[in-house]
């Protein structure tokens, strides 16, 4: 039986670390400091050092206790202190094996392995911190990690499509900032932070600047941009350490994934469990080419029991999508009376993002240089959003063949293709509003295994039926 | 095999009782304390939130209610709902995981008895049923679930 990297003990101490806030509070004392206080606090020193003991005892007994070992068709888990848990995962059952090594030469040689089952949660977290040494003996035992497989087809990303993916998919917290931004500048919430910070000081200086060189744009958009482009950096790095050295191998029994270089990925999904091929790209992927492609397949990686793994930056003339679902036949695309379908969200918002910037203008005089950049702030999404609805009309299509199912929509901002089979559609919506009804046409929004949901717009009664199994 | 059910009568009469009298209670309540009772404004909110509750009531839940149907064939559950917007789920036999009754305490009287239909990471609910209608509903599709284990898939 092999036991975990040593390290794995500080993280059992994060379990009991609450207990530290007793000699927090029993610190009060000294408050005010007085040497009677501190004779006191000295005489009760023994607590402390018994939950420190405590908190590193319960953690060395966990690390202790928790063993595993590889057999010939099992891998075995035992863990507990007092009740000992022994899980045995036949090696048919892992859907999915995730191996992450921090490379550090001569230090720590750790490396993180995950397995998922299609047990999901029930099957319990299976994480565990291993030393390198003991890798080599799981990656021979384990067959969705073996080293021998042999794969049909291989990808690697080149450096400038890694850069570019790192580029456009960086913008989770520039997006939730912009949003954030316009609620900072009706009510400047965080003002006393950032002037702690000299923040606003810098900021102003970078603006001033470039407020000379930009004539014409209020300073409110150009400090907006400065924040975006900063956070912008950010995830911009944070994406070029996770998806650097990315590259892919397909067999028909295996996937493997390896990407990321602090700590390297490498990630093991038997082919035959990944249930669902979602490839996702915004506008920008759209106008360049590339687009990420998700695998989903039965495990507890994510919430509600959605396994996903992303590989990052494919060309949208790979193999990717061919390799691994089938091609279009009995192809149905929305019908052309059916726009209005599609654009009226956003035409709505635009609708009363003017409707409240006249008003407030009319109501109050000389408010418009104060509400002219947060309308504009609001119109750029909805805008963007009315822009990707038109081209989804255009692009949008479902299509059936043998028993595969693709479907190309959107949703919210970026572009969806969902490939899966017809098995794992879970349930499918008709919404019809009274209008729709004349006209005959509906939404449809499919449910697929694994919470994934893809909302089809403006179809007719009669291709609806389809997905009605 | 088809089976049609209806949410029950019992459900549509409670469900509006609660929406109408709990809140005209409770707003009728506020109005007669001699603070609030000597402001306009807090009288005007108050009839209209008993003019919403009453309309809800009235109105809205009965229709909602009305427009409910669920309909259980061989391979597949439908669920329609909505007044305006309607919607109606389509739920196939073959992607049933597991099926369960909820009752509340006291549902044989007020008819909130819930049936779930789950599917791998996504959940159906057919709500308001009489407990004997959703005792049935629940005991075909435990049947459809068993005789699917023996057949092969055929979309």
């Amino acid at each position: 039986m092999n036991r975990e990297h040593p390290v794995k003990i500080l993280r059992y101490c994060t379990v009991n670390l609450w207990l530290l806030l007793f000699p927090l509070i029993r610190s009060l004392t000294l408050i005010p400091f007085s040497p009677e206080a501190l004779a006191d606090w000295i005489a009760g020193a023994w607590l402390d050092i018994f939950i420190v003991l405590f908190i590193f005892g319960t953690a060395l007994l966990r690390w202790r206790s928790c063993l595993f070992r590889t057999e010939k068709n099992c891998f075995v888990i035992s863990r507990g202190i007092f009740l000992q848990k022994k899980l045995s995962i036949p090696y048919e059952k892992i859907t999915s094996a995730k191996i992450s090594e921090i490379r550090l030469p001569f230090i720590l040689r750790l490396s993180f392995l995950r397995i998922d089952t299609s047990a999901g949660k029930a099957g319990g977290n299976i994480t565990l911190w291993i030393r390198t040494n003991n890798l080599s003996e799981i990656l021979n035992a384990v067959p969705v990690c073996s080293e021998k497989s042999r794969f049909l087809f291989s990808c690697k990303s080149s450096l400038w499509k890694v850069l570019l993916y790192s580029f456009m998919f960086s913008s989770s917290i520039s997006g939730t900032l912009y949003i954030a931004a316009f609620f900072i500048e009706a009510k400047n919430a965080a003002g006393e932070i950032l002037n702690r910070l000299r923040i606003p000081d810098a900021i102003n200086e970078m603006s001033s600047a470039a407020s000379s060189v930009f004539h014409a744009v209020p300073k409110i958009i150009i400090i907006i941009l400065i924040i975006l482009l900063m956070c912008r950096f950010l995830s911009f790095s944070v994406n070029l350490l996770r998806s650097a050295g990315f590259c892919t191998f397909i067999g028909r029994e295996r996937i493997r994934i390896m990407s990321g270089v602090f700590p390297r990925h490498n990630i093991n999904i038997y082919t035959r469990r990944a249930e669902c091929l979602i490839k996702r790209h915004s506008i920008t992927g759209k106008i360049a080419g590339v687009s990420s492609l998700f695998i989903t397949y039965p495990g507890n990686f994510k919430e509600k029991d959605k396994g996903t793994i992303l590989i990052p930056v494919t060309s949208d003339n790979s193999l990717f999508m061919s390799k691994l679902s089938k091609g279009q036949k009995n192809k149905v695309s929305p019908g052309y009376g059916t726009l209005w379908c599609f654009i009226w969200q956003p035409v709505t918002i635009i609708s009363v993002i003017l409707a409240l910037l006249l008003l407030l203008s009319y109501i109050k005089t000389g408010s418009a240089e104060i509400l002219f950049p947060l309308s504009a702030i609001a119109l750029v999404p909805a805008a963007l959003l009315l822009l990707i609805r038109v081209i989804a009309f255009k692009t949008q299509y479902t299509s059936f063949q043998d028993n595969t199912l693709t479907i190309c929509s959107c949703k919210r901002l970026s572009f969806l293709t969902i490939s899966t089979d017809i098995k794992n559609i879970a349930f499918c919506k008709k919404t019809e509003t009274p209008m729709a009804k004349k006209q005959e046409y509906c939404n449809i929004t499919i449910y697929i295994k694994g919470n994934i949901k893809a909302v089809l717009r403006g179809y007719s009664e009669k291709d609806s039926r389809q997905f009605y199994i | 095999m088809e089976k049609n059910y209806k949410p029950s009568r019992k459900a549509s009469i409670t469900l509006s009782l609660l929406v109408t009298a709990i809140p005209a209670a409770a707003v009728l309540y506020a109005l007669s304390t001699p603070s609030v009772r000597n402001k306009a404004y807090f009288i005007y909110t108050g009839i209209l939130l008993i003019v919403l509750c009453v309309f809800m009531g009235a109105v809205y839940i009965p229709l909602w209610f009305m427009k409910m149907s669920i309909r259980i064939t061989d391979r597949e559950v439908i669920f329609r709902s909505g007044i305006v917007i309607t919607a109606e789920r389509h739920m196939g036999i073959h992607s049933l995981e597991l099926v369960y009754i909820i009752k509340t305490p006291f549902s044989g009287c007020t008819g909130f008895n819930f049936v779930s239909l789950c599917v791998y990471g996504k959940r159906l609910v057919l709500p308001f049923l009489d407990i004997c209608d959703a005792e049935e509903a629940a005991d075909i599709l435990q049947k459809s679930l068993a005789k699917r284990e023996e057949e092969p898939y055929e979309p």
